[in-house]
């Protein structure tokens, strides 16, 4: 994000919806290569964690950014590392349901 | 053969690339949305009552799920009283100016107190004249140390003396002579019928947006909340209240986000009060233009009324622990002022945002407060002329302000600045504020208090006075870059900054 610019703000996020086509486009094609059979509440699950973590990531530095530097860190820290740990449980569950042909 | 074997080629180039692309989209999201959250954090048009005014967007919050008919920060226990002239600070303090400006020397006995009002209120608290007497002696130090520090202060102490000085225009005047002739001389016609008394309030309500103030409220005017003996312009008055004075427009406008952080060497509270007396100005103005009668109220004392309780039943916040308005965009950042008029308007209801609950568990302001006034009880502890609420010291609030690093030993902002609803508007902050008052189990604000007591940093209460008291000068927030004055006078820094940066 351009801060305080007219024309940059909006180029910036149409950017940034862009990547995540790319980034969905992306995983799906690892999916296949891992054979992960991926289905409507799995893909829910995994863009949640994904939405979640970027959040987390965009919220520990708008703290950061609005001067609560301790805050900003302990968020990323704390949260940070619990979602990365349901990430691994999250990649661990859609290996063990993998369909078996 | 060869199209079998292109085709082939090209379908695996193609999920490389889509694989490859995924995770470098993925890492380029991550640095996006770290610099997009950093940006929007600084951003100031975040800085709620600063950006959106004129569309009133800045009242973002939708209080109409939150109407009640009782605000429940304003428990009745008792028979309401109204307030004494007395009870009102700075009345007390221009009232004892006067008489050591006439020669009195204050003694340890408030029954010395050569005024007879001031004697009145400390007949009733006998405990305060102690916190008042150490006020004067608190001035003394504070004369003495403060232009050692001036280096440091500078830009501060210049942007609020501009706001100082603005403040004391003759804009609107001071009423002169009686309410039922003074609040009638900005009449200009006979009265314009409005549609509907709907009709009035809500242009009243764009009007206030217009002449620059951020939230406003429209309630009828409640006799408990007007002062006794007290009429600007009148040397005598007893306790009636003028006949035209039926319904009151309140509004208020935030101090300065960054300065009001950085308290208490680096703000006051002159900027908010110098938008809100103006706008109280306008208001009346525009009323008389359109034939109706108008008393602007306006900071720092010129009032005959209480004006945070009838913001409260105006549905603009709740009452907050450290004693003030609570509004769900400013948190306690907000400076009011307000017009009372004769003309029709349907009344706002107060709203419930379980600031109440919030209150009672939260006590940040209360373990910050550099003199100890704001009550830590768990439960509201006093009753305040038949209101329960918590107890609240403003003398020994009013001795911090007299040593204070300002440089008119005025203003502390410190329980403002460190109240967790006082939080600009972006995305995380706008977040928790609609969710918390919708969660009916209380975890939401459980959470988000774990959190706002172990990931914060919070200066030690002590910490944020002057060095001749022990402190160092602590702000919530360090200063902002603009009011540093070694990056742009010819100063040399001698010290060290305390408060939250950015963490880089």
């Amino acid at each position: 994000m351009f801060p305080q610019s007219t024309i940059l703000d909006p180029l910036f996020w149409m950017a940034f919806g862009a990547l995540q086509v790319l980034v969905f486009a992306g995983a799906n094609q690892w999916a296949k290569q891992f054979k992960l059979g991926m289905n409507w509440w799995k893909w829910t699950l995994a863009g949640t964690w994904w939405a979640s973590i970027i959040l987390t990531i965009a919220g520990a530095f708008t703290l950061l950014g609005e001067n609560e530097g301790l805050a900003g860190w302990y968020f990323l820290g704390f949260v940070g590392t619990g979602l990365v740990i349901a990430g691994a449980v999250l990649l661990r569950v859609l290996i063990a349901l993998k369909p078996k042909h | 053969m060869r199209e079998k074997t292109e085709q082939g080629v090209a379908s695996t180039s193609r999920r490389d690339f889509l694989k490859l692309g995924g995770v470098a989209a993925a890492t380029a999201t991550v640095g996006a949305a770290a610099g997009a959250g950093f940006v929007l954090g600084r951003d100031p048009d975040a800085n709620v009552g600063w950006g959106r005014t004129e569309a009133g967007k800045d009242m973002y919050f939708n209080r109409e799920p939150f109407r009640v008919d009782v605000a429940p920060t304003m428990e009745v226990v008792s028979e309401p009283v109204r307030p004494e002239w007395s009870d009102f600070l700075f009345h007390r303090t221009r009232a004892l100016g006067k008489e050591m400006g006439n020669g009195w020397v204050p003694t340890k006995d408030w029954r010395d107190i050569p005024n007879e009002q001031v004697r009145e209120y400390y007949s009733r608290h006998p405990e305060r004249w102690d916190d008042m007497y150490q006020s004067f002696e608190e001035k003394a130090k504070h004369d003495q140390n403060i232009e050692r520090h001036r280096d440091r202060f500078a830009l501060a102490w210049a942007y609020s003396a501009a706001y100082l000085k603005g403040n004391s225009s003759n804009f609107p005047p001071k009423p002169k002579g009686h309410p039922d002739e003074v609040d009638f001389q900005w009449v200009k016609r006979e009265p314009q019928a409005f549609k509907s008394p709907k009709h009035a309030s809500e242009l009243i309500k764009k009007m206030a947006f217009k002449f620059g103030m951020s939230i406003v409220g429209i309630t009828k005017l409640d006799p408990s909340f007007v002062f006794k003996n007290t009429m600007r312009g009148m040397p005598d008055w007893d306790e009636s209240i003028p006949k035209h004075w039926k319904n009151v427009i309140i509004f208020g406008t935030p101090m300065n986000w960054d300065p009001m952080y950085a308290s208490i060497g680096y703000s006051t509270s002159y900027d908010g009060y110098f938008r809100a007396k103006n706008a109280s100005g306008l208001m009346a103005a525009f009323l008389g233009e359109l034939g109706y009668a108008a008393r602007p109220q306006w900071p720092g004392s010129d009032y005959e009324i209480v004006v945070p309780p009838l913001a409260i039943q105006a549905g603009m916040g709740e009452a907050a622990r450290n004693g003030i308005l609570l509004t769900p965009e400013l948190g306690p950042n907000i400076r009011l002022a307000a017009v009372i008029t004769d003309l029709d308007m349907e009344p706002d209801k107060p709203i419930d945002t379980k600031v109440k609950h919030f209150c009672e568990e939260c006590k940040i302001c209360a373990d910050s407060c550099p003199s100890g006034s704001i009550s830590k009880a768990d439960k509201p502890d006093a009753v305040v002329r038949g209101y329960r609420k918590f107890d609240f010291n403003q003398d020994s609030c009013w001795t911090m302000w007299r040593q204070g690093p300002t440089e008119t030993a005025m203003g502390c902002r410190v329980c403002i600045a460190v109240c967790p609803y006082t939080r600009k508007n972006n995305w995380i902050h706008a977040l928790v504020k609609e969710t918390d008052p919708r969660d009916p189990t209380g975890l939401t604000r459980k959470t988000l208090l774990a959190m706002q007591h172990n990931f914060f940093y919070y200066p030690e209460a002590e910490a944020y006075h002057g060095d001749w008291n022990g402190g160092r000068f602590a702000g919530y927030h360090q200063p902002p870059e603009w009011l540093r004055s070694e990056d742009y006078l010819q100063v040399k820094k001698t010290w060290d900054y305390d408060g939250n940066w950015e963490g880089f």
